[in-house]
């Protein structure tokens, strides 16, 4: 033949990696279909990586070689055992696609114009997966779609109590939380319902509720818990805290003789004091 | 003995904040601290020169190494009134350092014998001024000596008795010298023999990496190097 090395060799690598794939393809397959009760989903998910990043290789030998691929012609050879083997001839000459995978290809080839590899050695034509999966569509719709959920969640008061029922059931005090302090006691103080932080970012005005449209992202609830913590409870933690430092503790205490407002006296000047005794200039 | 130090300046706002940060640092709770330092000037040349910098300058000492001297004492302790007295003498720091101060220092404690010297009429020491510091913490990290402190100046009337003996000024005389609330926060590692230097690189290694620990949460940085001068002008 007129090939050269290269293309020799091209084509024995997809011919390599389409045997692989469709071995893996299939013991997938059986893997789904025997398994009873459902195999684990992390060796269902270890397969189809495997299966991906075959199809991935797969797809970069036809990138490379693309032109060469593209322009094969299979012939049969006179010598080809024509008559007894018609069935297998046909199917190694066919090039058009089955319905069901012209189909797919029609579909994905849509968005992006994709080499359909029909390569001269393919039994079905492989169609070319899109990478183009639309993931932007994906990422808006889980906000959508979960806010509610957790909506629900709240409202059902999953979130008011500090211990897990198995932990109540056992009798609070024994829980071990690692806490030195005490926390925060429920309040007493009569506010009327004390509001989880999270009313506030998924939208409820009141205990009435009363849903708002195009909620924020979940992504930012974690931050904004922390920051909502801060403004609410803040108070009353202070109040159960007893550390050794001195209690500065953020707030001015006003001292008599100090001026904060006044600017810092230069470190040299106070230095030298210390040194020699000269005392600064007295404003 | 050599001191290697940093020093910085924390407004008051800070300075709750920044214990916190150093007791994160080191470990540990501050020491509260208070200090008393008379400041004096030496009137004459002390014959033993043990007075003055160790590295045994006094052979050819013209006058003009007279030099100021402090006695300091902890207040904080149990003896009070009674903690006994350290005399701490320090040296103009070594010259081109610019990432740390590098000064020879001496302390000794000092029994009531030697303490005559400092009293008047002596001749050997004439008194100029003396300071509080307080309120004060003190962490100690490693083998770095870390404090802050705020600086009192004592009122005039306790020149009138000798200082060493006046009882302890009462603290709401005081005023502060830096009437901003300033701490004086200060970092120090001490090298008992400042010409070993695999000691010497040790300790400005640690007092670098510390420094280095801190850095925009307490800014150290190396004040000027004529701030420290003890030498006493004009003799």
């Amino acid at each position: 033949m007129a090939f050269d090395k290269s293309q020799i060799n091209a084509l024995d690598r997809l011919r390599g990696q389409l045997a692989i794939a469709a071995k893996q393809l299939g013991s997938a397959r059986e893997n789904v279909v025997r398994g009873d009760p459902l195999q684990s989903w992390e060796s269902l998910q270890g397969d189809v990586h495997f299966i991906v990043q075959n199809i991935a290789a797969v797809q970069a030998t036809l990138e490379k070689h693309r032109e060469f691929l593209t322009s094969l012609h299979a012939y049969p050879l006179p010598s080809f055992p024509g008559h007894t083997h018609e069935a297998l001839l046909q199917n190694l000459l066919r090039k058009k696609l089955d319905v069901a995978p012209e189909d797919w290809v029609a579909q994905y080839s849509k968005s992006d114009p994709q080499h359909n590899a029909d390569g001269a050695v393919g039994n079905h034509g492989i169609d070319a997966t899109s990478d183009t999966v639309n993931y932007e569509e994906l990422w808006s719709s889980v906000a959508e779609e979960s806010t509610p959920r957790a909506r629900a969640f709240v409202k059902d008061g999953a979130f008011r109590d500090a211990y897990t029922t198995a932990e109540r059931e056992a009798g609070v005090t024994t829980v071990a939380t690692g806490l030195k302090r005490e926390v925060r006691k429920l309040p007493k103080d009569g506010k009327p319902h004390r509001q989880s932080p999270l009313f506030d970012l998924l939208g409820f005005k009141s205990m009435a509720l009363e849903v708002e449209d195009g909620e924020d992202d979940e992504d930012d609830e974690d931050d904004d818990e922390g920051d909502d913590d801060d403004g609410e409870e803040r108070e009353h933690e202070d109040v159960y805290m007893k550390d050794v430092m001195p209690g500065d503790g953020g707030e001015e205490i006003p001292e008599p003789g100090v001026d904060t407002t006044l600017p810092t006296m230069p470190m040299e000047t106070m230095l030298r004091f210390m040194t020699t005794g000269t005392l600064p200039e007295q404003r | 003995m050599h001191e290697f130090s940093l020093y910085s300046q924390i407004p008051a706002t800070r300075h709750g904040q920044v214990l916190q940060i150093l007791a994160g640092v080191t470990a540990s709770q501050p020491t509260a601290t208070f200090e008393q330092t008379l400041i004096y000037q030496q009137a004459r040349l002390a014959e033993t020169g043990s007075k003055k910098a160790p590295a045994g300058r006094q052979s050819a000492v013209p006058a003009s190494r007279l030099s100021y001297h402090k006695l300091v004492r902890d207040l904080k302790g149990a003896e009070g009134e009674n903690a006994p007295w350290t005399f701490r003498a320090e040296d103009v720091p070594l010259p081109g350092m610019p990432s740390f101060v590098s000064r020879a220092t001496t302390e000794h404690v000092f029994g009531e014998a030697e303490l005559e010297k400092f009293r008047q009429g002596n001749g050997w020491y004439k008194y100029i001024n003396q300071y509080l510091a307080t309120p004060g913490h003190r962490f100690v990290h490693n083998n770095i000596i870390i404090r802050t402190r705020r600086i009192l100046s004592v009122p005039e009337g306790t020149g009138a008795l000798e200082p060493l003996d006046a009882p302890i000024p009462t603290l709401s005389d005081c005023n502060l010298i830096d009437p901003s609330g300033t701490y004086y926060f200060e970092a120090r590692i001490r090298v008992e023999d400042g010409g070993n230097s695999k000691l010497v690189e040790q300790a400005t290694a640690e007092l670098m990496a510390f420094k280095k620990q801190v850095e925009g949460a307490i800014d150290l940085r190396v004040p000027e190097r004529l701030a420290f001068d003890t030498r006493v002008k004009g003799t």
